[in-house]
């Protein structure tokens, strides 16, 4: 009889623990991994209406993360493209910005605003801002023309963000890994094409 | 995948006589000869047309009907082709847009003006640079001549 109880008592010890990882994957709040792919905070119907994303063909919507002022965002379209996107923290309009993926989030999504302008003619970056979708990456800066030193800001949650950084012409943006070494590089600025008619 | 890019077909006439008076107007605020080159409006351009110092590509971009309230970018081909791009959104002091790099795979985005900083006062136009040192639109634009 004992034995009985014990065996019951362990089997739904088994399935409460089964149960609240199964409610953890769904929200994705519990997610081990550092990856974009999955994760965040599943919005509810009322809220993913709000955004009026039904034209993106997108209903399912999780929050990443949120800091600074700034909501971070993954979109689940119908066909299951991945999206991701940003915009001001709070706002029940969600992300402002959106960019999708089908094949996949890249190691890096940069939604970083780049800005020429009357007063400063030479590519600068006004916002610097993305997603980091690799564990690899701990650090994104920006290489100025100049050749002066990288200002850099630190990958937190996946998260970079600096709002508004030195107005210096800007050569890269570069994902530096723990080590300091360049994982990835965007090259900013005058290439010598110009696309095919 | 984009979308007919003639955003100029869609101003009424009255619009575009209001854009291209703001746009004239601002043109004249424009500091003559900032450093290395200088800033100038260079008009309408319709889709596919060729511009001086300026080029729309048809079917690259378009910005949506409700005075530049949306931009969407839809890539026509890979970017292998060497296309370096800055799209985003102008208005007669600044151009601010995302990035998007040789061989970058990026296949749509959507955002607007406010995203981008600029303020609801402001005469904002979509705006594409292919990244050979002019720039171009599908409204009115301001093309930097090196």
């Amino acid at each position: 009889m004992l034995n009985k109880r014990w065996i019951l008592v362990a089997g739904l010890v088994v399935a409460a623990a089964v149960g609240a990882l199964l409610a953890l994957d769904r929200s994705g709040t519990a997610s081990a991994t550092s990856s974009i792919a999955r994760g965040g905070t599943h919005l509810s119907r009322a809220a993913t209406a709000q955004m009026k994303l039904q034209r993106r063909d997108t209903s399912d919507v999780f929050l990443l993360s949120t800091a600074q002022g700034r909501s971070y965002y993954r979109l689940v379209r119908d066909d299951g493209t991945l999206c991701y996107g940003v915009g001001p923290a709070g706002s029940p309009k969600g992300p402002d910005t959106v960019e999708c993926f089908p094949d996949g989030p890249p190691a890096v999504i940069d939604f970083s605003v780049y800005e020429q302008s009357v007063t400063d003619p030479a590519i600068h970056v006004w916002r610097l801002e993305g997603l980091v979708n690799s564990g690899d990456v701990t650090r994104i800066g920006i290489v100025p023309a100049d050749g002066s030193p990288a200002i850099d800001v630190p990958v937190v949650n996946n998260v970079y963000y600096l709002p508004a950084p030195p107005q210096t012409q800007v050569a890269e943006v570069d994902a530096y890994n723990s080590q300091g070494a360049v994982v990835s590089s965007s090259k900013i600025g005058p290439g010598p094409a110009t696309p095919s008619r | 995948m984009a979308v007919q890019g003639n955003v100029a077909a869609g101003h009424s006439k009255g619009g575009r006589l209001a854009a291209l008076t703001a746009s004239m107007l601002a043109g004249l605020a424009v500091p003559a000869g900032a450093q290395a080159g200088q800033w100038g409006w260079s008009g309408f351009i319709g889709s596919g047309n060729d511009n001086p110092g300026c080029w729309w590509h048809h079917s690259v971009a378009v910005c949506g009907t409700n005075y530049w309230s949306s931009l969407k970018y839809g890539r026509k081909t890979n970017n292998s082709g060497g296309t370096k791009a800055l799209i985003g959104f102008e208005n007669p002091s600044a151009i601010r847009g995302l990035w998007v790099n040789t061989g970058q795979t990026r296949v749509s985005y959507s955002t607007s003006p406010a995203a981008l900083g600029f303020g609801t006062g402001n005469y904002t136009g979509c705006h594409v640079t292919w990244w050979s040192g002019a720039f171009m639109d599908g409204g009115t634009h301001y093309c930097w001549t090196p």
